[in-house]
C-alpha cells in the first residue's frame, strides 16, 4: 500500500475521532449522555518478502462508555431517594401543622380546661359560662382545621397521585417505542448509543416515579415490572395504570391495571408514587382516625356529664357538642362497595368511644356469611351468617353496625371508618351559657338535732342519667328521703321515702367510728332506677337524721363542673387495641400523635439524607465512567488534531518524494 | 480518577447548598431561640417538650386556683373574725345582763345593743362576694340565706355545699364553709328549749340536764317521731276555789306530762316546792318537777307569788279535785343546735321581758345563763372553722410553694431541651460562614480552571 493511502486512513480516523470527541463536547450537559469513544485498529498488513508491511488505521467502532452496574445502582438509589423525599415533603408538612402552637389541639384543649376551671370557681358567673362554650367551640373548631387542612393536604396528594401514573404510562409508553427501535438497531448488528442513552434515562426517570424491576432480553429490549412483577412494559407493549378513587370514599387512591383490573395499591413501592401511597396509608388515614376518636371522646366525655349535672336552672343538662350519632352521622361512617349488587344501606353508631381503637373495619358477604375484618389488626372480629338481622354489636370495639336499609348480596362489601369524619363533624350546639350542667343533682343535708358527731359528703350518682330515669331525680319524684340512724341495728335506715318509689337497700349497715361508702338505689314504678353513693363517717347517735334530696336552686354548686375538669387528666382514650379499655388521657393521646408523626419524619429525613448520598455515590460512580470532562476532551482534541497534521505530513512527504522523482 | 465537568460542577454546588441550607437552620435556630422547631427535629425532646408544656399549664391553672382559693379563704377569714367579735360582745352583754339589780330600763337599753348585733350577725350571715354571691349559702349562693320571718326569727334557707377548687392533680381544697358550719351547727348546751302557754306568769326554765344517758335514752324511743319532739308538762293547780278562804288555802300542785308520740299524760310524783318557807319574801315560788329518770332533765317551775305570799292561778273552780284544777302546759322541744343568730334573738327576747317581778326574774337569770353556754358553744365552734381555715391557707401556701417549685424545675428542664445554646449556635454560625465563603470563593477559581482556555 502506498505511503498516501495510508496517510488517508490516518487522516479518516483522525477526523473521526475529532468529530466523537466534538459530539462529546457539545453534550457535555446533556442528561443522560454517556461519552462515546472511537476505537480505530490498524488495518491488515500486507505480506512482501521483506515481511509484513503496515497498511495504516480503520475505525473499529464508536463505544459508548459505561458500566450496567453503576447504572443500575444510580438508578435504584433514585427510586428509594425520590420514595423518602416524597414521603417526607409531606410528611413535614403534617409534623409542623399538628405541633405548632397556632394550630396544635393541646393548647385549645388546655384553654378550654382552664375556662371550665375558672367557671368552677364562680360557678354563677355568666361570662365564665359563655368563655367556656366560646373554648369547646374553639375547641371543635381545632378539630375542624386540623382535619380539613389534613385531608386537603390528602387530596392534593391525590392529585399528585393521578398526575404520577399519567406520567409512568407516558414514559413506560417512551421505553416501549425506544425498545422498538433499539431492537431494530440491534439486528442490523450496531449499538445505537444514543437511544440507549435515553432509554437508560427515560427508566432512570421512571424508576424515579414508581418502584420498579428490569430484565433485558437478548434482542436489546428491556422489559419492565411495577409491584410484585405486575408487568409494565414488555417489548414493545405498554399496560397501562390508572387511578381510582379507593373502596373508603375516596381518602386514599388505588391503582389498578385496567385491562386485568389487578388492584396494585397494596403492592407497589418506591419511587414518588410509593412514598405518596405510603404516607396516605401510614400518616393520612391514621392521624384522621385518631383526631377523631379524640373528638369523640372529647364530645362524649364532655356530653355525658352534661346528663349527669343541672343546669344554672336547675334542668338536666343538654348536650354540648353535636350528637355523633344522627343519622347523617352514622350513615358517614360506611361505604358500600361500587360492585354491590344488593342495596343494603349500613350505620356505625358509636356505642363508647372511649373503646374505639382507630381501625378501619370491612364488612363483606360471602357464600352466606358475613365477616367483619379489622383492618390495623388484621383479623376478624365478628362473623355470622347472613341475612344480617338489625344489630351486630361489637362492644369491645365501642360500635354498633346497624342496617339501615336493603339487603346484602354475596360478594357484597362495605368499608366501615367509625372515627374517620368525626373531626370534621364535632360541633358545639349548645348557645345558652346557663345550660352548662355545673351542679350534681342530690344533696345531702344534716337534720340540726343530730347528737353525733358524724359527717355526711354529698351524694353522687353512679348511674348513667338519661331519659327513663331522670324523672326520678327530683322533688316530686323519688327524693326526698331521710336517713336515720338505728344504733342497735347499727345501721342507717331510709325513712320519709316518696310514695311510689322503692329505695334499697332499706337499711345500710354502718360501721361506726370509719368511713363508710353507701350505695343506694332509688326505683320507680315503671323500674327504672338511679344509683347513689355517699360517705358518713364518724360515731352517729340513734336517731340522727340526714335527708337526700333534689338539688334544688343549687345554682353555686361546682361538683359536676369539677367533673368535667378532670376529664383533662382522666384515661378516657383506649391506648390501643391491645388494652382492654381507656387508659390514657386526652392530652396523652394527642401527644402520641404528634411524637409518632415526629418520629416518622425524622426517620424519613435521615433516610433521604442516606439515600441522597447513596445516590450522590452513585451519581459519581457513572459520571467517573460515562461522564464527559472537558479537559480531557480539549486533551483530546489536541491530540487527534497533532494526528490528523501529522498524517497531512505524511501525505505532504508523499507528494514530495513523488516530485523527486518526477524531477529526476 | 477520571472527574467528569458536570461531576465537578455539581458536587461543588452540592456542597456549596448544604453548607447554606446548615446555615440557614443555625439562623433559623438563633432567631427564634428553640433548638427544636418541629417535632422531627428530635422526637424524643418534642415529647419531653409537650409534657412539661402540659404540666407548666396544669401548675399555672392550679397556682391561678391558688390565688382565687386565698382570696376567698380570706375573705371568708376577715368574716369569722367579726363574727367572733360579735359573740364575745354578746357574751359581755349577757353577763352584765345577769345582774339582777338591772331595772328594765337597763335591760332594754342592753337589749337594743343585742339587737344591733343580731341584725349585724344576720348581714355577715348574708354577705355577698363582689359577685353578688351569698358566701355562706351553701349551693344556692343566688338567694338569701337568712331571711327574716315576721316574728323576727330568722331561718337558714342555704345548705350544706362547700365550694371546691382543684390546687393540685386530684387535691381539691374547700374554698368556702357553709352557714350551716359557720352559724347553725351550734350544739345547745341543753339540748332542748322550753315554753309555756301560762297566762299567770309562770315560767319554767331551760331544764338542767343531768343525766345524759337518760336523755338519750329517751328520745331513743322517739327516733320517728318528727321533731320538735315536744314533750307537754302540766301543771295542775289543784287548790281549791270553791273554799271561801281562796287564795288563802295552802299550795297544791301536781304534775303529769304527755310523751313526744302523744302517750300520757302520766303523772309524776317527782315534784317539790323548793322555797315554801321564803316564798313570800322570794315573792315566788320554785317548783321542782325532777324528770331525771324519765328524761335525765330537772326543771324548775317560778310561779309568782303575791306579797301576801299567796301564788298566782285560779285554782280548782268547781272544787272537786282529782286534776280538774286550773292546767298550765310547759312544751319541751327537743333541739340539739341553736344557731348563732337564734342565740342573739333569744336573748334580746329575754331582755326585753321585764324582769323586774322576781319569778321573771330568777328564771331569766337560769334562762341567761343557757345563752352564755351556748354563746361559748358558738365561739367555740366559730374556732374550729377558724383554725380549719387556717390549715387550708397553710395547704394552699404549701401546694404553691411547691407549684413555683416545679415551674422553677420545668422552666429549666425546657430551657436545656427546648432553648438553643447561643454561645455554641453564634459559633456555629461563624463557622459555617467562614466555610461557606471559603467554598464560594475556591469554587470560583476551581471552576474558571479550563485547559480550553490554555488552548489557542
Amino acid at each position: 500500500m502506498s505511503l498516501l493511502n495510508i496517510a488517508l486512513t490516518g487522516l479518516g480516523v483522525a477526523q473521526t475521532s475529532l468529530t466523537t470527541t466534538s459530539n462529546n463536547i457539545t453534550n457535555a450537559n446533556t442528561e443522560g449522555y454517556s461519552r462515546q469513544r472511537t476505537e480505530q485498529a490498524t488495518r491488515p498488513s500486507e505480506f512482501t518478502g521483506g515481511g509484513y508491511i503496515g497498511n495504516g488505521a480503520y475505525i473499529v467502532g464508536i463505544d459508548r462508555i459505561y458500566n450496567d452496574f453503576i447504572n443500575e445502582e444510580l438508578r435504584l438509589a433514585g427510586q428509594e431517594l425520590k420514595e423518602n423525599e416524597a414521603y417526607l415533603s409531606q410528611a413535614e408538612q403534617m409534623d409542623s401543622l399538628l405541633a405548632s402552637t397556632s394550630t396544635s389541639l393541646t393548647s385549645s384543649l388546655e384553654r378550654f380546661f382552664g375556662s371550665l376551671s375558672t367557671a368552677a370557681e364562680d360557678p354563677q358567673s355568666n361570662a365564665a359560662r359563655q368563655l367556656v362554650l366560646s373554648e369547646a367551640s374553639s375547641v371543635a373548631n381545632r378539630y375542624n382545621v386540623l382535619y380539613q387542612e389534613t385531608v386537603e393536604q390528602n387530596s392534593y396528594v391525590n392529585a399528585q397521585i393521578k398526575t404520577l401514573t399519567e406520567e409512568i404510562n407516558h414514559l413506560a409508553i417512551t421505553v416501549a417505542s425506544l425498545n422498538d427501535a433499539i431492537g431494530s438497531a440491534f439486528s442490523n448488528g450496531r449499538q445505537p448509543n444514543e437511544l440507549l442513552d435515553q432509554r437508560e434515562l427515560a427508566i432512570r426517570d421512571l424508576s424515579e416515579l414508581v418502584g420498579i424491576t428490569t430484565a433485558e432480553q437478548s434482542n436489546g429490549e428491556i422489559n419492565i415490572f411495577v409491584g410484585s412483577g405486575q408487568a409494565l412494559v414488555v417489548g414493545v407493549e405498554v399496560s397501562e395504570m390508572s387511578a381510582q378513587a379507593s373502596l373508603d370514599a375516596g381518602f386514599q387512591t388505588a391503582i389498578y391495571q385496567p385491562p386485568s383490573g389487578t388492584d396494585l395499591t397494596t403492592v407497589i413501592g418506591g419511587g414518588e408514587l410509593g412514598g405518596l401511597l405510603a404516607y396516605q396509608k401510614d400518616l393520612v388515614l391514621p392521624v384522621l382516625n385518631e383526631l377523631g376518636r379524640l373528638a369523640l371522646v372529647t364530645a362524649q366525655s364532655i356530653n355525658d356529664l352534661q346528663a349527669q349535672g343541672l343546669d344554672a336552672e336547675g334542668n338536666f343538662g343538654e348536650i354540648v357538642f353535636g350528637d355523633f350519632n344522627d343519622g347523617f352521622n352514622m350513615r358517614s361512617r360506611s361505604t358500600p362497595d361500587n360492585d354491590n349488587t344488593g342495596n343494603a344501606i349500613f350505620q356505625v353508631e358509636i356505642t363508647d368511644a372511649g373503646m374505639l381503637t382507630g381501625s378501619d373495619y370491612t364488612l363483606r358477604v360471602n357464600g352466606g356469611n358475613y365477616e367483619v375484618f379489622s383492618i390495623s389488626q388484621n383479623q376478624a372480629v365478628a362473623s355470622g351468617t347472613t341475612p344480617i338481622g338489625g344489630t351486630i354489636s361489637l362492644p369491645d370495639l365501642g360500635i354498633d353496625i346497624h342496617v339501615e336499609s336493603g339487603a346484602v348480596q354475596d360478594g357484597d362489601a362495605f368499608y366501615l371508618s367509625p372515627s374517620r369524619r368525626a373531626a370534621d363533624q364535632i360541633e358545639v350546639v349548645l348557645n345558652e351559657p346557663a345550660q352548662l350542667a355545673f351542679s350534681a343533682p342530690v344533696r345531702a343535708t344534716s337534720s340540726l338535732n343530730n347528737r353525733g358527731d358524724t359527717n355526711i359528703t354529698q351524694p353522687t350518682v353512679t348511674s348513667t342519667i338519661n331519659d327513663n330515669n331522670q324523672s326520678i331525680i327530683s322533688s316530686s319524684g323519688g327524693f326526698p328521703f331521710d336517713l336515720v340512724y338505728d344504733e342497735s341495728a347499727g345501721a342507717w335506715q331510709v325513712t320519709n321515702g316518696p310514695a311510689g318509689f322503692i329505695i334499697t337497700p332499706a337499711s345500710a349497715a354502718f360501721d361506726s367510728g370509719m368511713t363508710n361508702s353507701l350505695s343506694f338505689t332509688v326505683t320507680d314504678g315503671s323500674g327504672n332506677s338511679v344509683d347513689l353513693e355517699l360517705q358518713i363517717s364518724g360515731r352517729p347517735q340513734n336517731g340522727d337524721n340526714f335527708t337526700v334530696e333534689f338539688n334544688e336552686d343549687g345554682v353555686a354548686d361546682n361538683r359536676n363542673a369539677l367533673k368535667m375538669i378532670e376529664i383533662q387528666t382522666a384515661d378516657v382514650v383506649r391506648g390501643s387495641a391491645g388494652v382492654n379499655g381507656p387508659n390514657q388521657s386526652l392530652l396523652d393521646t394527642y401527644g402520641q400523635i404528634v411524637e409518632e408523626i415526629g418520629v416518622v419524619t425524622a426517620t424519613k429525613k435521615i433516610d433521604t439524607e442516606a439515600y441522597k448520598a447513596l445516590y450522590d455515590q452513585a451519581y459519581n460512580a457513572r459520571e467517573e465512567v460515562s461522564g464527559v470532562s472537558l479537559d480531557e476532551e480539549a486533551a483530546n482534541l489536541i491530540k487527534f488534531e497533532q494526528a490528523y497534521n501529522a498524517a497531512t505530513q505524511v501525505i505532504s512527504v508523499a507528494r514530495d518524494l513523488f516530485d523527486r522523482i518526477l524531477q529526476i | 480518577m477520571r472527574i467528569s465537568t458536570q461531576q465537578a460542577f455539581g458536587n461543588s454546588l452540592n456542597s456549596l447548598q448544604d453548607i447554606y441550607s446548615d446555615l440557614l437552620r443555625t439562623q433559623e435556630q438563633i432567631s427564634t431561640g428553640k433548638r427544636v422547631i418541629n417535632p422531627s427535629d428530635d422526637p424524643i425532646a418534642a415529647t419531653r417538650i409537650l409534657n412539661l408544656q402540659q404540666d407548666n399549664a396544669l401548675i399555672s391553672r392550679y397556682r391561678d386556683n391558688i390565688t382565687l382559693a386565698t382570696n376567698n379563704i380570706s375573705e371568708q377569714e376577715s368574716l369569722l373574725d367579726s363574727t367572733l367579735v360579735a359573740v364575745q360582745r354578746l357574751e359581755e352583754l349577757t353577763i352584765q345582763a345577769g345582774d339582777g339589780a338591772l331595772s328594765n330600763q337597763d335591760r332594754i337599753a342592753i337589749a337594743q345593743e343585742t339587737q344591733e348585733i343580731y341584725e349585724q350577725l344576720i348581714s355577715i350571715g348574708n354577705s355577698q362576694n363582689a359577685r353578688g354571691e351569698y358566701l355562706f349559702a351553701g349551693s344556692q349562693a343566688e338567694q338569701k340565706p337568712y331571711v327574716v320571718q315576721p316574728d323576727g326569727t330568722v331561718i337558714y334557707q342555704g345548705d350544706e355545699a362547700e365550694r371546691e377548687v382543684e390546687i393540685a392533680g386530684g387535691s381539691f381544697v374547700s374554698i368556702r364553709d357553709s352557714g350551716f358550719d359557720i352559724f347553725e351547727d351550734i350544739a345547745n348546751k341543753h339540748r332542748i328549749t322550753t315554753s309555756t302557754n301560762s297566762a299567770n306568769g309562770y315560767h319554767i326554765n331551760s331544764g338542767e340536764l343531768v343525766d345524759e344517758n337518760a336523755f338519750d335514752d329517751f328520745y331513743d324511743s322517739f327516733v320517728g317521731v318528727p321533731v320538735p319532739q315536744t314533750t307537754t308538762l302540766t301543771l295542775t293547780d289543784n287548790r281549791d276555789a270553791t273554799s271561801a278562804d281562796f287564795p288563802n288555802v295552802p299550795v297544791d300542785f301536781s304534775v303529769s306530762y304527755t310523751l313526744p308520740d302523744g302517750t300520757g299524760p302520766i303523772t309524776t310524783n317527782n315534784v317539790n316546792y323548793i322555797n315554801l318557807d321564803t316564798a313570800a319574801d322570794d315573792r315566788y315560788l320554785e317548783v321542782q318537777v325532777d324528770m331525771t329518770a324519765e328524761m335525765g332533765q330537772v326543771f324548775s317551775l317560778y310561779l309568782p307569788v303575791n306579797e301576801d305570799g299567796i301564788v298566782a292561778g285560779a285554782g280548782d273552780a268547781d272544787g272537786t279535785g282529782g286534776g280538774d284544777g286550773e292546767q298550765t302546759e310547759f312544751y319541751i322541744d327537743r333541739q340539739e343546735t341553736q344557731s348563732l343568730m337564734g342565740i342573739a334573738y333569744e336573748l334580746t327576747q329575754i331582755l326585753q321581758e321585764p324582769g323586774e317581778a322576781s319569778a321573771n326574774n330568777k328564771n331569766l337569770s337560769s334562762r341567761l345563763g343557757a345563752v352564755l353556754d351556748n354563746l361559748d358553744n358558738a365561739g367555740r365552734n366559730i374556732d374550729s372553722v377558724s383554725a380549719s381555715i387556717g390549715a387550708r391557707l397553710n395547704l394552699v401556701d404549701s401546694t404553691d410553694a411547691l407549684h413555683e417549685e416545679s415551674e422553677i424545675f420545668n422552666a429549666s428542664a425546657l430551657a436545656s431541651i427546648e432553648d438553643v445554646d447561643f454561645a455554641e449556635a453564634l459559633s456555629n454560625l461563624t463557622l459555617q460562614e467562614t466555610i461557606l465563603e471559603a467554598a464560594q470563593a475556591s469554587f470560583v477559581r476551581v471552576s474558571n480552571l479550563s485547559l480550553f482556555d490554555r488552548l489557542g
